[in-house]
Protein backbone atom coordinates (compact mmCIF):
# COMPACT_ATOMS: atom_id res chain seq x y z
CA UNK A 1 0.00 0.00 0.00
CA UNK A 2 1.50 3.37 -1.02
CA UNK A 3 2.00 6.13 1.55
CA UNK A 4 -0.77 8.26 0.00
CA UNK A 5 -3.18 5.32 -0.09
CA UNK A 6 -2.41 4.58 3.55
CA UNK A 7 -3.05 8.20 4.46
CA UNK A 8 -6.30 8.22 2.51
CA UNK A 9 -7.48 5.08 4.30
CA UNK A 10 -6.55 6.60 7.65
CA UNK A 11 -8.36 9.83 6.73
CA UNK A 12 -11.49 7.99 5.65
CA UNK A 13 -11.63 6.04 8.88
CA UNK A 14 -11.02 8.92 11.27
CA UNK A 15 -12.47 12.07 9.72
CA UNK A 16 -16.09 11.48 10.79
CA UNK A 17 -15.19 10.76 14.40
CA UNK A 18 -12.94 13.81 14.63
CA UNK A 19 -15.57 16.05 13.03
CA UNK A 20 -18.07 15.01 15.69
CA UNK A 21 -15.63 15.69 18.50
CA UNK A 22 -14.54 19.04 17.10
CA UNK A 23 -18.10 20.19 16.44
CA UNK A 24 -18.77 19.82 20.16
CA UNK A 25 -15.62 21.81 20.94
CA UNK A 26 -16.03 24.58 18.36
CA UNK A 27 -19.83 24.73 18.30
CA UNK A 28 -19.82 25.30 14.53
CA UNK A 29 -19.75 22.63 11.87
CA UNK A 30 -17.83 24.75 9.34
CA UNK A 31 -15.25 25.64 11.98
CA UNK A 32 -14.95 21.96 12.90
CA UNK A 33 -14.50 21.02 9.23
CA UNK A 34 -11.76 23.63 8.87
CA UNK A 35 -9.73 22.63 11.92
CA UNK A 36 -10.06 18.92 11.16
CA UNK A 37 -8.96 19.42 7.56
CA UNK A 38 -6.01 21.56 8.67
CA UNK A 39 -5.01 18.95 11.24
CA UNK A 40 -5.08 16.24 8.56
CA UNK A 41 -2.98 18.42 6.24
CA UNK A 42 -0.39 18.74 9.00
CA UNK A 43 -0.62 15.02 9.61
CA UNK A 44 0.21 14.36 5.97
CA UNK A 45 3.37 16.48 6.26
CA UNK A 46 4.50 14.20 9.11
CA UNK A 47 2.92 11.03 7.74
CA UNK A 48 6.19 9.14 7.30
CA UNK A 49 6.58 9.31 11.10
CA UNK A 50 2.90 9.20 12.10
CA UNK A 51 2.14 6.08 10.10
CA UNK A 52 4.19 4.09 12.60
CA UNK A 53 2.27 5.44 15.59
CA UNK A 54 -0.06 3.07 17.34
CA UNK A 55 -2.91 5.60 17.15
CA UNK A 56 -2.15 8.38 14.63
CA UNK A 57 -5.70 9.63 15.17
CA UNK A 58 -4.69 10.79 18.65
CA UNK A 59 -2.01 13.03 17.09
CA UNK A 60 -4.52 14.54 14.65
CA UNK A 61 -7.05 15.03 17.45
CA UNK A 62 -4.50 16.82 19.57
CA UNK A 63 -3.50 19.12 16.70
CA UNK A 64 -7.17 19.82 15.90
CA UNK A 65 -7.91 20.59 19.58
CA UNK A 66 -4.95 23.00 19.70
CA UNK A 67 -6.07 24.66 16.47
CA UNK A 68 -9.59 25.04 17.83
CA UNK A 69 -8.27 26.67 21.01
CA UNK A 70 -5.94 28.93 19.01
CA UNK A 71 -8.77 30.04 16.71
CA UNK A 72 -11.10 30.60 19.66
CA UNK A 73 -8.50 32.86 21.30
CA UNK A 74 -7.99 34.75 18.03
CA UNK A 75 -11.73 35.19 17.59
CA UNK A 76 -12.09 36.45 21.14
CA UNK A 77 -9.56 39.15 20.42
CA UNK A 78 -11.58 40.35 17.44
CA UNK A 79 -14.57 42.66 17.63
CA UNK A 80 -16.82 40.80 20.04
CA UNK A 81 -19.90 42.69 18.95
CA UNK A 82 -19.53 41.47 15.40
CA UNK A 83 -19.08 37.90 16.43
CA UNK A 84 -22.04 38.07 18.75
CA UNK A 85 -24.27 39.63 16.14
CA UNK A 86 -22.81 37.96 13.07
CA UNK A 87 -24.24 34.98 11.28
CA UNK A 88 -25.19 32.16 13.66
CA UNK A 89 -23.06 29.04 13.94
CA UNK A 90 -23.75 26.24 11.50
CA UNK A 91 -25.09 23.14 13.23
CA UNK A 92 -26.08 19.80 11.72
CA UNK A 93 -29.66 18.56 11.78
CA UNK A 94 -30.14 17.19 15.27
CA UNK A 95 -32.83 17.11 17.95
CA UNK A 96 -33.81 20.22 19.87
CA UNK A 97 -32.09 18.76 22.95
CA UNK A 98 -28.85 18.31 21.04
CA UNK A 99 -29.06 21.87 19.70
CA UNK A 100 -29.56 23.08 23.27
CA UNK A 101 -26.48 21.12 24.27
CA UNK A 102 -24.43 22.75 21.50
CA UNK A 103 -25.66 26.19 22.52
CA UNK A 104 -24.87 25.47 26.17
CA UNK A 105 -21.39 24.17 25.31
CA UNK A 106 -20.62 27.35 23.37
CA UNK A 107 -20.99 29.35 26.58
CA UNK A 108 -18.23 27.37 28.32
CA UNK A 109 -14.52 28.21 28.09
CA UNK A 110 -12.85 26.17 25.35
CA UNK A 111 -10.69 24.21 27.82
CA UNK A 112 -13.81 22.99 29.63
CA UNK A 113 -15.41 21.97 26.33
CA UNK A 114 -12.26 20.10 25.30
CA UNK A 115 -12.04 18.31 28.64
CA UNK A 116 -15.72 17.32 28.56
CA UNK A 117 -15.52 15.99 25.01
CA UNK A 118 -12.29 14.06 25.52
CA UNK A 119 -13.47 12.56 28.79
CA UNK A 120 -17.16 11.92 28.14
CA UNK A 121 -17.23 11.30 24.39
CA UNK A 122 -13.80 9.94 23.53
CA UNK A 123 -13.70 8.11 26.86
CA UNK A 124 -10.23 9.21 27.92
CA UNK A 125 -9.26 8.96 31.60
CA UNK A 126 -8.40 12.26 33.27
CA UNK A 127 -4.65 11.64 33.00
CA UNK A 128 -4.86 11.12 29.25
CA UNK A 129 -7.00 14.24 28.84
CA UNK A 130 -4.33 16.11 30.78
CA UNK A 131 -1.59 14.80 28.49
CA UNK A 132 -3.60 15.64 25.36
CA UNK A 133 -4.30 19.20 26.49
CA UNK A 134 -0.89 19.69 28.14
CA UNK A 135 -2.57 20.58 31.43
CA UNK A 136 -2.09 19.32 35.00
CA UNK A 137 -4.54 16.57 36.02
CA UNK A 138 -5.96 18.81 38.75
CA UNK A 139 -6.82 21.48 36.21
CA UNK A 140 -8.58 18.91 34.05
CA UNK A 141 -10.54 17.60 37.03
CA UNK A 142 -11.69 21.08 37.98
CA UNK A 143 -12.50 21.90 34.32
CA UNK A 144 -14.63 18.77 34.12
CA UNK A 145 -16.42 19.56 37.37
CA UNK A 146 -17.09 23.18 36.40
CA UNK A 147 -18.17 22.21 32.91
CA UNK A 148 -20.59 19.57 34.15
CA UNK A 149 -22.00 21.94 36.73
CA UNK A 150 -22.50 24.67 34.13
CA UNK A 151 -24.15 22.27 31.71
CA UNK A 152 -26.45 20.96 34.44
CA UNK A 153 -27.59 24.52 35.15
CA UNK A 154 -27.98 25.42 31.48
CA UNK A 155 -29.70 22.16 30.56
CA UNK A 156 -32.07 21.68 33.45
CA UNK A 157 -33.10 18.23 32.23
CA UNK A 158 -29.51 17.01 32.43
CA UNK A 159 -28.86 15.22 35.67
CA UNK A 160 -25.67 16.37 37.37
CA UNK A 161 -23.73 13.44 38.70
CA UNK A 162 -20.13 13.37 39.79
CA UNK A 163 -17.77 12.29 37.02
CA UNK A 164 -14.84 10.03 37.40
CA UNK B 1 -22.92 10.83 33.16
CA UNK B 2 -24.34 8.58 30.49
CA UNK B 3 -27.00 11.13 29.51
CA UNK B 4 -24.28 13.61 28.59
CA UNK B 5 -22.37 10.98 26.69
CA UNK B 6 -25.48 10.03 24.72
CA UNK B 7 -26.15 13.64 23.83
CA UNK B 8 -22.54 14.18 22.82
CA UNK B 9 -22.76 11.07 20.69
CA UNK B 10 -25.93 12.26 18.95
CA UNK B 11 -24.29 15.55 17.95
CA UNK B 12 -21.06 13.80 16.95
CA UNK B 13 -22.93 11.28 14.81
CA UNK B 14 -24.82 14.08 13.06
CA UNK B 15 -21.55 15.92 12.36
CA UNK B 16 -20.00 12.76 10.95
CA UNK B 17 -23.07 12.33 8.76
CA UNK B 18 -23.39 15.90 7.53
CA UNK B 19 -19.85 17.24 7.76
CA UNK B 20 -18.33 17.97 4.37
CA UNK B 21 -14.58 17.94 4.49
CA UNK B 22 -13.10 18.11 1.02
CA UNK B 23 -11.44 14.72 1.38
CA UNK B 24 -8.00 13.22 1.85
CA UNK B 25 -6.79 14.41 -1.55
CA UNK B 26 -7.56 18.01 -0.56
CA UNK B 27 -5.67 17.57 2.72
CA UNK B 28 -2.69 16.24 0.77
CA UNK B 29 -2.88 19.21 -1.65
CA UNK B 30 -3.06 21.63 1.27
CA UNK B 31 -0.05 19.98 2.88
CA UNK B 32 1.94 20.17 -0.34
CA UNK B 33 0.99 23.82 -0.89
CA UNK B 34 2.20 24.57 2.64
CA UNK B 35 5.50 22.81 1.96
CA UNK B 36 5.86 24.77 -1.29
CA UNK B 37 5.02 28.03 0.46
CA UNK B 38 7.61 27.27 3.11
CA UNK B 39 10.21 26.58 0.44
CA UNK B 40 9.11 29.73 -1.39
CA UNK B 41 9.31 31.72 1.83
CA UNK B 42 12.88 30.60 2.43
CA UNK B 43 13.75 31.50 -1.16
CA UNK B 44 12.01 34.88 -0.82
CA UNK B 45 13.89 35.57 2.38
CA UNK B 46 17.16 34.88 0.58
CA UNK B 47 16.13 37.20 -2.26
CA UNK B 48 15.17 39.93 0.22
CA UNK B 49 18.47 39.56 2.03
CA UNK B 50 20.37 39.75 -1.26
CA UNK B 51 18.32 42.79 -2.36
CA UNK B 52 18.88 44.49 0.99
CA UNK B 53 22.59 43.85 0.63
CA UNK B 54 22.57 45.28 -2.88
CA UNK B 55 20.60 48.34 -1.71
CA UNK B 56 23.05 48.90 1.10
CA UNK B 57 25.94 48.79 -1.35
CA UNK B 58 24.02 51.16 -3.66
CA UNK B 59 23.45 53.63 -0.77
CA UNK B 60 27.08 53.47 0.18
CA UNK B 61 28.18 54.34 -3.35
CA UNK B 62 25.45 57.04 -3.63
CA UNK B 63 23.02 55.51 -6.18
CA UNK B 64 19.65 57.25 -6.86
CA UNK B 65 16.34 56.14 -5.23
CA UNK B 66 13.62 54.92 -7.63
CA UNK B 67 10.06 55.72 -6.45
CA UNK B 68 7.93 52.60 -6.05
CA UNK B 69 4.83 52.47 -8.31
CA UNK B 70 1.50 52.85 -6.53
CA UNK B 71 -1.02 50.02 -6.90
CA UNK B 72 -3.71 50.69 -9.49
CA UNK B 73 -7.24 51.09 -8.17
CA UNK B 74 -10.34 50.81 -10.37
CA UNK B 75 -13.01 53.50 -10.32
CA UNK B 76 -15.72 53.08 -7.67
CA UNK B 77 -19.07 51.79 -8.75
CA UNK B 78 -21.88 54.32 -8.88
CA UNK B 79 -24.52 51.97 -7.42
CA UNK B 80 -25.15 54.30 -4.53
CA UNK B 81 -28.16 53.80 -2.31
CA UNK B 82 -29.22 56.29 0.33
CA UNK B 83 -28.25 55.13 3.79
CA UNK B 84 -26.81 51.80 2.75
CA UNK B 85 -23.38 52.75 1.47
CA UNK B 86 -22.16 52.76 -2.12
CA UNK B 87 -21.30 49.32 -3.45
CA UNK B 88 -17.82 49.16 -4.91
CA UNK B 89 -16.70 46.30 -7.08
CA UNK B 90 -13.07 47.33 -7.56
CA UNK B 91 -10.29 45.43 -5.84
CA UNK B 92 -9.20 47.15 -2.65
CA UNK B 93 -5.61 48.43 -2.85
CA UNK B 94 -2.92 46.00 -1.71
CA UNK B 95 -1.77 46.53 1.83
CA UNK B 96 -5.06 48.02 3.04
CA UNK B 97 -7.22 46.37 5.74
CA UNK B 98 -9.87 45.82 3.05
CA UNK B 99 -7.36 43.88 0.95
CA UNK B 100 -6.37 41.77 3.93
CA UNK B 101 -10.05 41.08 4.59
CA UNK B 102 -10.47 39.95 0.98
CA UNK B 103 -7.44 37.66 1.28
CA UNK B 104 -8.90 36.17 4.44
CA UNK B 105 -12.27 35.65 2.75
CA UNK B 106 -10.62 34.07 -0.28
CA UNK B 107 -8.87 31.60 1.99
CA UNK B 108 -12.17 30.79 3.71
CA UNK B 109 -13.92 30.35 0.36
CA UNK B 110 -11.30 27.87 -0.78
CA UNK B 111 -12.59 25.61 1.97
CA UNK B 112 -16.02 25.53 0.35
CA UNK B 113 -16.49 22.52 -1.86
CA UNK B 114 -16.79 23.07 -5.59
CA UNK B 115 -16.96 26.28 -7.55
CA UNK B 116 -14.39 28.15 -9.59
CA UNK B 117 -11.81 30.61 -8.35
CA UNK B 118 -12.99 32.96 -5.57
CA UNK B 119 -14.08 36.39 -6.79
CA UNK B 120 -14.76 39.67 -5.08
CA UNK B 121 -18.43 40.52 -5.58
CA UNK B 122 -18.43 43.92 -3.94
CA UNK B 123 -17.98 45.91 -0.77
CA UNK B 124 -19.66 48.79 0.98
CA UNK B 125 -18.41 51.17 3.61
CA UNK B 126 -20.86 52.92 5.90
CA UNK B 127 -20.67 54.29 9.42
CA UNK B 128 -17.09 53.13 9.79
CA UNK B 129 -17.87 49.49 8.93
CA UNK B 130 -17.01 47.64 5.75
CA UNK B 131 -19.16 44.75 4.54
CA UNK B 132 -17.57 42.71 1.77
CA UNK B 133 -18.92 39.75 -0.20
CA UNK B 134 -16.89 37.21 -2.14
CA UNK B 135 -18.15 34.12 -3.94
CA UNK B 136 -17.15 31.28 -6.22
CA UNK B 137 -19.05 30.75 -9.47
CA UNK B 138 -20.60 27.27 -9.56
CA UNK B 139 -19.19 24.79 -12.00
CA UNK B 140 -21.50 22.95 -14.38
CA UNK B 141 -23.75 20.56 -12.50
CA UNK B 142 -23.21 22.24 -9.12
CA UNK B 143 -26.47 23.29 -7.51
CA UNK B 144 -25.03 25.73 -4.99
CA UNK B 145 -23.15 28.99 -4.68
CA UNK B 146 -20.25 29.29 -2.26
CA UNK B 147 -20.28 32.81 -0.88
CA UNK B 148 -18.99 34.48 2.24
CA UNK B 149 -19.61 37.87 3.85
CA UNK B 150 -16.75 39.59 5.64
CA UNK B 151 -16.86 42.48 8.08
CA UNK B 152 -14.29 45.12 8.88
CA UNK B 153 -15.21 47.09 11.97
CA UNK B 154 -13.88 50.58 12.67
CA UNK B 155 -10.92 49.15 14.59
CA UNK B 156 -9.79 47.24 11.50
CA UNK B 157 -9.95 43.65 12.77
CA UNK B 158 -11.55 41.49 10.10
CA UNK B 159 -14.25 38.99 10.95
CA UNK B 160 -15.36 36.60 8.28
CA UNK B 161 -18.63 34.75 8.45
CA UNK B 162 -18.81 31.03 7.86
CA UNK B 163 -18.69 29.92 4.26
CA UNK B 164 -22.09 29.01 3.03
CA UNK B 165 -23.34 26.78 0.34
CA UNK B 166 -26.54 28.49 -0.55
CA UNK B 167 -28.37 26.12 -2.72
CA UNK B 168 -29.56 27.33 -6.07
CA UNK B 169 -31.88 24.55 -7.04
CA UNK B 170 -32.65 23.37 -10.49
CA UNK B 171 -29.68 24.53 -12.54
CA UNK B 172 -30.00 24.99 -15.47
CA UNK B 173 -32.07 27.06 -15.98
CA UNK B 174 -32.31 29.09 -12.79
CA UNK B 175 -35.85 29.04 -11.41
CA UNK B 176 -37.94 32.14 -11.77
CA UNK B 177 -38.28 33.00 -8.08
CA UNK B 178 -35.14 32.92 -6.05
CA UNK B 179 -33.92 34.88 -3.08
CA UNK B 180 -31.47 34.26 -0.27
CA UNK B 181 -30.70 36.80 2.41
CA UNK B 182 -28.79 37.17 5.64
CA UNK B 183 -28.94 39.94 8.11
CA UNK B 184 -28.21 40.87 11.65
CA UNK B 185 -27.22 43.80 13.79
CA UNK B 186 -23.72 45.03 14.53
CA UNK B 187 -22.82 47.08 17.59
CA UNK B 188 -20.97 50.31 16.98
CA UNK B 189 -18.15 51.10 19.40
CA UNK B 190 -18.60 53.47 22.32
CA UNK B 191 -22.38 53.01 22.31
CA UNK B 192 -22.77 54.97 19.11
CA UNK B 193 -25.89 52.96 18.31
CA UNK B 194 -26.53 49.95 16.15
CA UNK B 195 -25.97 49.11 12.52
CA UNK B 196 -27.67 46.36 10.60
CA UNK B 197 -26.51 44.53 7.56
CA UNK B 198 -28.47 42.74 4.89
CA UNK B 199 -26.73 40.65 2.31
CA UNK B 200 -27.59 37.90 -0.09
CA UNK B 201 -28.49 37.15 -3.65
CA UNK B 202 -31.51 37.11 -5.91
CA UNK B 203 -32.27 35.43 -9.21
CA UNK B 204 -31.01 37.14 -12.35
CA UNK B 205 -34.61 38.08 -13.10
CA UNK B 206 -34.68 40.43 -10.08
CA UNK B 207 -33.83 44.08 -10.62
CA UNK B 208 -33.52 45.19 -7.00
CA UNK B 209 -34.14 44.09 -3.45
CA UNK B 210 -36.28 45.86 -0.86
CA UNK B 211 -35.78 45.54 2.89
CA UNK B 212 -39.01 46.13 4.80
CA UNK B 213 -38.39 47.44 8.30
CA UNK B 214 -40.43 47.34 11.44
CA UNK B 215 -42.14 50.26 13.13
CA UNK B 216 -43.28 52.06 10.00
CA UNK B 217 -39.75 53.06 9.01
CA UNK B 218 -39.38 53.54 5.27
CA UNK B 219 -38.10 50.52 3.34
CA UNK B 220 -34.58 50.43 1.97
CA UNK B 221 -33.96 49.53 -1.64
CA UNK B 222 -30.74 47.77 -2.61
CA UNK B 223 -29.38 47.57 -6.11
CA UNK B 224 -28.01 44.25 -7.30
CA UNK B 225 -24.41 43.60 -8.22
CA UNK B 226 -24.25 41.55 -11.39
CA UNK B 227 -20.96 39.65 -11.38
CA UNK B 228 -21.63 38.29 -14.88
CA UNK B 229 -23.04 35.16 -16.42
CA UNK B 230 -20.63 32.93 -14.53
CA UNK B 231 -23.00 33.31 -11.60
CA UNK B 232 -26.66 32.21 -11.78
CA UNK B 233 -27.59 35.02 -9.36
CA UNK B 234 -26.99 38.69 -8.59
CA UNK B 235 -25.85 39.85 -5.17
CA UNK B 236 -26.83 42.63 -2.79
CA UNK B 237 -25.27 44.06 0.34
CA UNK B 238 -25.83 47.05 2.56
CA UNK B 239 -25.28 48.56 5.98
CA UNK B 240 -27.79 50.85 7.61
CA UNK B 241 -28.39 52.34 11.08
CA UNK B 242 -31.14 50.88 13.23
CA UNK B 243 -32.67 51.87 16.52
CA UNK B 244 -32.20 49.59 19.54
CA UNK B 245 -35.91 48.76 19.39
CA UNK B 246 -35.73 47.85 15.71
CA UNK B 247 -34.65 44.27 15.41
CA UNK B 248 -34.62 41.44 12.98
CA UNK B 249 -36.46 39.80 11.40
CA UNK B 250 -36.71 42.23 8.53
CA UNK B 251 -38.57 41.19 5.45
CA UNK B 252 -36.53 41.06 2.29
CA UNK B 253 -38.24 41.15 -1.11
CA UNK B 254 -36.83 40.72 -4.58
CA UNK B 255 -38.48 42.96 -7.17
CA UNK B 256 -38.43 42.63 -10.93
CA UNK B 257 -38.01 45.51 -13.41
CA UNK B 258 -41.72 46.37 -13.12
CA UNK B 259 -41.51 46.55 -9.31
CA UNK B 260 -43.39 43.29 -8.77
CA UNK B 261 -42.36 41.18 -5.78
CA UNK B 262 -40.97 37.94 -7.19
CA UNK B 263 -39.64 36.47 -3.93
CA UNK B 264 -39.83 37.27 -0.27
CA UNK B 265 -38.07 36.00 2.83
CA UNK B 266 -37.30 36.91 6.40
CA UNK B 267 -33.71 36.56 7.57
CA UNK B 268 -33.46 35.25 11.07
CA UNK B 269 -36.67 33.25 11.02
CA UNK B 270 -37.20 30.96 12.74
CA UNK B 271 -33.80 30.33 14.29
CA UNK B 272 -31.16 30.75 11.62
CA UNK B 273 -29.76 33.92 10.15
CA UNK B 274 -30.56 33.27 6.54
CA UNK B 275 -33.56 32.54 4.40
CA UNK B 276 -34.22 31.14 1.01
CA UNK B 277 -36.72 31.68 -1.71
CA UNK B 278 -40.41 31.71 -0.87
Amino acid sequence: MSSNAEFEAFYGGAVGRLLGQLLLVTGDLHEAEEVVQEAFARAFIHWSRLRDYEVPEAWVRRVAMNLAAERARRLRRRARAILRAGPPPHAPQVSVEALDLLAALRTLPIRQRQALVLHHLVGMPVEEVARTLSLPSGTVKSSLARGRRALAVLLDDLEEVPGS
Amino acid sequence: MSDLRERFQEVADAAAREGRTPGAAAAIRRARQRQLRFAGGVASLLVVLLAAGALLVDRIVGGPDEPAPLPAVGPPSTQSLPGTGAVRTDQPPAGTPEHRLLEHMTAVLKGCRGGGAPELIGWVRAHGYVLMVAAKPPRPGEGWVCQVPGFLPPDGNPGVGPTERWVVKGLPPPPRKRLAAKGSTLGLPADRGMLAYAQGYASRQAARVRVQREGGRPPLVFGLVDPGDRFPVKFFMGLFPVTPAERFPFKVEALDQAGRVVARCTPGAPSVGDCRDV
